[in-house]
């Protein structure tokens, strides 16, 4: 009588118990596609151009005042870059939003010059797509390398501790 | 004149259409702070790190730097009354609503600014964007003009 008295009441606060969020949500595994949009399609190649944008670190020479005086310092700017790459449907994987590969030549009847696809370098993670239309395609290729970011160069520092400018172009 | 004027249309209209401005990125709301309205993101990006890398070369053992990527977790705060959030119509969500929409482990999508259309027709239409605030660049101070 007692433990279906606890029961009942267990299962009576578990109802009225407010849902709690996920301590440590679900993490994606692997890197997050990138959007991009088609340029030009060859049909006969199987061959797909499309339009990438990366952001680059650019060093910049800025002139400032300090003590009364001006002095040059380099500065770091994010510049958007647009670069134009390709890919061979034939040779490459394409993907649905469920994850289920699509054979190159239906791939090719369902894309568009001006589409927009997500292109990765592995299957994406679930997680990323869950916020993507469905009929999305997936363009997965190991070829595609990804833009590396580059490494800012270890500049000598003179004595103030500040690295020297950079010259203007 | 006419004509010029129209195969400038045609040809102008025969290019694909380009995308202004950078992609947003994904990121998984960890944690959201209701009341100070302080959500904690997660994103997984690619850095290059220069890693020594043994090599034999002419049978003779080098060490050489080599760019490798690797994915890194990256934690980033955001402030609701702070920041924008907007929806893939590129209407400002309010804050009343943000505080249901924005769900602990929910994928949202961040920006530096209001992303391209072109990129958000592949966007479920209730997804959230969240705009930040760009990497912070040292402006100039330039010297007071002469008179």
């Amino acid at each position: 009588m007692v433990s279906q008295t606890i029961t009942l009441l267990a299962l009576f606060s578990l109802g009225l118990a407010p849902e709690r969020p996920p301590r440590n949500p679900p993490m994606p595994k692997g890197p997050q596609p990138e959007f991009v949009t088609i340029q030009a399609i060859d049909p006969a190649q199987k061959r797909i151009e499309y339009l990438h944008t990366e952001v680059v670190i650019v060093p910049i020479t800025v002139a400032v005042l300090e003590n009364g005086r001006q002095v040059t310092k380099t500065a770091y700017r994010q510049e958007y870059r647009m670069s134009k790459r390709a890919i061979v449907l034939e040779k490459e994987a394409v993907y649905d939003t469920a994850g289920k590969k699509v054979a190159a030549q239906k791939a090719l009847k369902r894309l568009k010059v001006g589409d927009t696809v997500l292109v990765a370098t592995q299957p994406v993670d679930p997680l990323y797509l869950r916020v993507i239309r469905p009929g999305t395609l997936i363009l997965v290729s190991s070829a595609v390398s990804m833009p590396p970011i580059p490494v800012v160069p270890a500049f000598p520092k003179d004595k103030s501790g500040e690295p020297p400018p950079k010259r203007l172009p | 004149m006419t004509s010029q004027f129209a195969i400038l249309v045609v040809l102008s209209l025969a290019q694909p259409p380009i995308p202004n401005g950078p992609q947003p990125q994904f990121a998984i709301v960890r944690s959201f702070d209701k009341a100070l309205g302080q959500a904690t993101l997660l994103q997984i990006q690619a850095v290059s790190e220069v890693v020594p890398e043994k090599a034999i070369v002419n049978g003779q053992e080098v060490t050489r730097n080599v760019i490798r990527q690797v994915l890194r977790t990256v934690e980033t705060q955001f402030s609701v009354e702070k920041g924008t959030i907007l929806d893939t119509a590129g209407k400002k969500v309010p804050a009343a609503e943000v505080s249901k929409r924005l769900k602990v482990g929910a994928t949202v999508l961040v920006a530096s600014q209001q992303p391209d259309p072109l990129y958000l027709r592949v966007v479920l239409p209730e997804t959230l964007i969240l705009i930040t605030s760009p990497m912070p660049v040292p402006l100039p101070k330039l010297p007071p003009p002469k008179t």
